[in-house]
């Protein structure tokens, strides 16, 4: 139910950007767009399932963990 | 009949009775069409035409008989030459305007269709037309939508001749220039677009003539129609172009540099550019003594009129903590009768309202007071009763109403109107948190518009302090050296500049 | 038709500054703040400032040497285009987390005091909806409404302080300088990275400002940080000892004003301070990571990509911190240092770059002499 909402949801934003970039011909703002709408239509869909979406503040963390130490905050 | 498209190139015959038969065939013996074929000397027939009731009968027939008493001289005179050219006649006629030569048939229907009269002779391929010009027209009278206590009551009327007039009365200056065109493919409406020449600003008055030559449409009765195709390309309902009724206010936006436009046939003069603040502003600051308070009042009115009813709901709904604890008792108590949830009861009666509005528009004059009376006292007090909304609803809905109308300007309503339904049904899903989001893309679609040009919250947005002597308060007349520069680009200097080089040399030397 | 071109005044810059300054940290910096330097929170306010001052000279030293380049396209020109792609990349991640927290933290802000039985989700999704039509419509119309914004936070800010003035106690602030050092420098460090660090993002503005000046930076940054100064001094004098007990220390103290008993609990008036900076710093963040991502990907339109990334924010907001623990740790011990990478070591980078390219290329005249 949740994902047919998705679908739609993005089906109305496409429809709203896309025809407007395709008549005015750009075509790098077009490819942009839909490659950026997928991966935010596959975020979207992978969060309403249960599977686990990585934290990128995780990544950060590890990079930042060993100054962490050595400065010794709280 | 003539065909919409294409303009008629046809020229004149020089027989009479060919081009009378054209003449017939094109306006289709239309029965307000006098067609008089007389006899000139010597012995030259000519044809007279002309609309009945736009000409004046008087001037068509001395214009008659001079053209009569000229003939006869020119005949007595040159025995060879029987007639002479049309040229002489137009110079020689006394008429007070002078007369156009005519030889194409398009040029003939604008003529007559304007209250001209038209005079053929035979033999010559071209014909006059003469300026007889008189159309009825109602009296100068009181203005009807943009009253004020103190200050002229004159009111534009649906000539375009009239109105003119009425502003040369106010502005007896020889820079104010006028140009005149026909708009409207089917209906030639004449435009004139009135502007103080060496205040207005030359690319605003540029851009408005313009936008005017490229608009097409078919007929135009009012100023909206041309406002609607000159305004700048916003998707917006906030109106960008100012209109009026009263020459006073008509006066003091030309000093201002704005440009006017008056379109025959309604007396609603359009004035360009607008801003934000001229539709909270009405010509009556200026004539009383009050420095603004009673803007001030307005622009607090604007305020009241879009967030009251979203507050209301929200307050209610959401935020029941932010009331003095005696009040929420009080409204706790009313709303506990009633059956509906606060936005439900306020779009109810908002809906009524407007009804109530548009209704009271339409009403015939004598019907209108037991309305008022039944929609006041019946329905308000009714619906309370009957326990269909709560009392607190209606004076919040009252309070609205009241603070709509003092805004001086309709057209600004409109757009609060359709804007407040909007606040109702943001406040009922989110509450203030709803109200504020609105509000927030509420001022930053008003910043994002122009008015040719201009910044729309001009002098608010950007902010310039000298210019908010006449903004929301009224500086007394003897502190306002400094003209609003919002329109204009220049201020009339000591030296007096008379040719447009001057002009520009002016404006590069001048602070931007 | 507008004469304006599409660039910002002198004003409207230092309005943006001072409202992106002041964004999210008078919610989130007084609780913060007390947790390391307890009462003293305002001196390490001040340090902030001060370090924030200094880090902006360098932001429009930059700027100034590359007038009418973002950031993305100086370090393109400076470092290369493949490791120049890669500071730009960092930044502009930097950026978007920037906007994912502060959707996060927003809509928790909104959940937790004002109606807690919504879901947060639903707050993010309608500050990034208004936050997608801001920025839409253009930075010409973000400076324009900011002059009206600025008045109204001013006015009301004004306002909370006077009629708090009244509970004001000093003793609260007193002993001065009872926490040790480290633990001031720990805060003022805090400061730095949640209203410092980020005006970095200002490089992708200022091509769009017509002849930014230093004044303008400098006066931005200090009236927001004005700003910040007197609500954490404000919520120290009014709270007391009791500040560490609140999650939102200056929504506590807006809770507080009392007039003659009458009116009272007024504070989501208040509440319009925070949402109208709150809505700038989103506004501005999101401006800046769509405007790079465009300049990244060679776009001409920049607008074209702001549906899918305020999604891919939206969701990862809902993503990012698991819980409150998480998220005080991070803000206090990794967010410093990211801030600081992004905020300062970059910029000092560009400008050795810079530097180092102007020696390279005199040496190189000099020599085909």
């Amino acid at each position: 139910m949740r994902i047919t909402f998705i679908v739609i949801l993005f089906f109305a934003l496409v429809f709203y950007e896309l025809p407007v970039l395709i008549s005015e011909k750009r075509k790098a703002e077009a490819i942009a767009f839909i490659t950026l709408m997928l991966f935010a239509f596959l975020l979207c869909v992978i969060r309403q399932t249960s599977i686990e979406t990585p934290n990128p503040l995780d990544w950060i963390l590890h990079l930042y963990k060993p100054l962490n130490d050595i400065f010794g905050v709280r | 009949m003539l065909s919409f498209e294409e303009t008629n190139h046809d020229k004149l015959t020089a027989d009479l009775s060919t081009n009378v038969q054209q003449i017939k065939a094109h306006l289709g013996n239309s029965s307000d069409v006098t067609i008089r074929e007389f006899t000139v000397p010597i012995n030259r027939g000519a044809v007279i035409v002309y609309l009945n009731n736009l000409v004046n009968k008087e001037l068509v027939h001395s214009i008659m008989k001079s053209i009569f008493e000229l003939l006869k001289t020119y005949s007595e005179k040159n025995t060879k030459i029987n007639i002479p050219s049309l040229s002489y006649i137009c110079k020689n006629l006394l008429v007070v305007s002078e007369p156009i030569i005519i030889s194409e048939l398009s040029e003939l229907h604008n003529a007559i269709l304007s209250g001209h009269t038209f005079l053929h002779f035979d033999g010559m391929a071209e014909g006059l037309a003469i300026d007889t010009a008189k159309i009825e027209k109602r009296n100068v009278t009181v203005p009807v939508s943009q009253n004020v206590i103190r200050g002229p009551q004159e009111a534009f009327t649906e000539s375009s001749e009239t109105n003119l007039s009425l502003i040369r009365k106010k502005i007896k200056n020889q820079n104010l220039w006028c140009e005149s065109k026909f708009i409207g493919d089917i209906s030639k409406t004449k435009i004139e677009v009135m502007f103080i020449k060496g205040i207005a600003d030359e690319k605003i008055i540029h851009s408005i003539l313009k936008r005017l030559d490229s608009i097409k449409i078919e007929g135009v009765f009012e100023g909206n129609y041309i406002e609607e195709l000159i305004q700048d390309n916003n998707n917006t309902l906030f109106p960008t172009v100012y209109n009026t009724e009263r020459p006073d206010v008509v006066a003091a936006a030309l000093l201002e540099g704005r440009v006017s436009i008056i379109v025959d046939g309604t007396p609603f003069v359009l004035l360009a550019p607008a801003l934000f603040t001229t539709f909270i502003q009405s010509a009556e600051d200026y004539y009383h003594k009050d420095y603004g308070f009673t803007r001030l009042l307005r622009f607090f009115a604007f305020f009241i009129t879009l967030l009251s009813p979203s507050i209301f709901i929200s307050l209610v709904t959401y935020h029941q903590e932010m009331l003095p604890t005696p009040l929420l008792i009080n409204l706790a108590s009313q709303r506990e009768s009633t059956p509906f949830p606060a936005y439900i009861e306020a779009l109810f009666l908002e809906t009524v309202f407007e009804l109530l509005r548009e209704a009271s528009i339409r009403m015939p004059k004598a019907i209108g007071s037991p309305i008022s009376i039944v929609g006041a006292l019946i329905l308000g007090q009714s619906a309370v009763e009957a326990g269909l909304v709560s009392t607190g609803m209606v004076i919040v809905v009252a309070l609205t109403a009241i603070s709509g109308f003092t805004l001086p300007s309709v057209e600004i309503g409109i757009p609060i109107r359709i804007l407040r339904f909007i606040f109702m049904g943001a406040a009922a899903v989110f509450g203030f948190f709803g109200v504020m989001a609105m509000i927030i893309v509420t001022i930053l679609h008003l910043c994002h518009l122009e008015s040719f040009g201009i910044p729309y919250m001009s002098p608010f947005a950007p902010f310039k302090l000298k210019s908010q002597k006449d903004n929301l308060i009224r500086m007394p007349w003897w502190r306002m050296h400094y003209k609003p520069d919002s329109y204009r680009r220049q201020y009339i200097t000591e030296k007096k500049i008379n040719t447009e080089e001057e002009y520009i040399k002016h404006r590069k030397e001048s602070p931007s | 038709m507008s004469d304006l071109v599409n660039k910002i005044n002198q004003f409207q810059f230092m309005l943006l500054i001072s409202l992106f300054t002041v964004g999210n940290s008078i919610l989130l910096l007084p609780e913060l703040l007390y947790r390391t330097a307890y009462h003293d929170s305002w001196l390490a306010i001040i340090i902030g400032i001060g370090a924030s001052l200094l880090i902006n000279m360098l932001l429009l030293k930059l700027s100034q040497f590359y007038p009418d380049l973002t950031w993305v396209e100086i370090s393109e020109k400076l470092l290369g285009k493949w490791f120049g792609g890669l500071v730009s990349v960092f930044m502009l991640f930097y950026l978007l987390y920037g906007v994912t927290v502060l959707l996060f933290l927003s809509g928790q802000f909104i959940n937790i005091e004002i109606m807690p039985e919504t879901p947060l989700v639903a707050f993010s999704i309608t500050m990034a909806v208004i936050m997608v039509f801001g920025v839409r419509l253009g930075l010409v119309t973000l400076g324009r409404a900011a002059e009206i914004f600025f008045m109204l936070v001013t006015l009301l800010f004004i306002l909370l302080l006077a009629l708090l003035v009244p509970q004001m106690e000093l003793t609260n602030i007193k002993p001065v300088l009872e926490t040790p050092i480290k633990n001031i420098i720990h805060a003022s460090f805090v400061y730095f990275s949640i209203s410092g660090g980020p005006l970095v993002c200002f490089l992708m503005i200022l091509p769009n400002t017509l002849r930014p000046n230093f004044k303008s930076f400098q006066l931005g940054s200090l009236i927001g940080g004005l700003f910040i100064f007197l609500t954490t001094l404000t919520c120290i004098l009014v709270l007391g000892p009791n500040m560490q007990f609140e999650t939102y220390p200056s929504y506590s103290i807006a809770k507080k004003v009392n007039v003659e008993d009458f009116i009272t609990r007024i504070e989501l008036i208040f509440a319009v301070i925070w949402f109208v900076t709150i809505y700038y710093k989103l506004a501005l963040y999101f401006y800046a990571t769509i405007k790079g991502f465009s300049d990244l990907f060679k776009l001409s339109k920049f607008t074209s990509i702001s549906l899918p990334i305020a999604i891919i924010a939206v969701v990862l907001s809902t993503v990012i911190f698991p819980d409150t623990a998480y998220e005080s740790m991070w803000l206090l011990t990794i967010y410093p240092f990211y801030s600081f990478t992004a905020g300062v070591i970059l910029p000092i980078l560009l400008l050795c770059a810079h530097f180092i390219k102007a020696v390279v290329s005199k040496l190189m005249v000099k020599e085909s002499r």
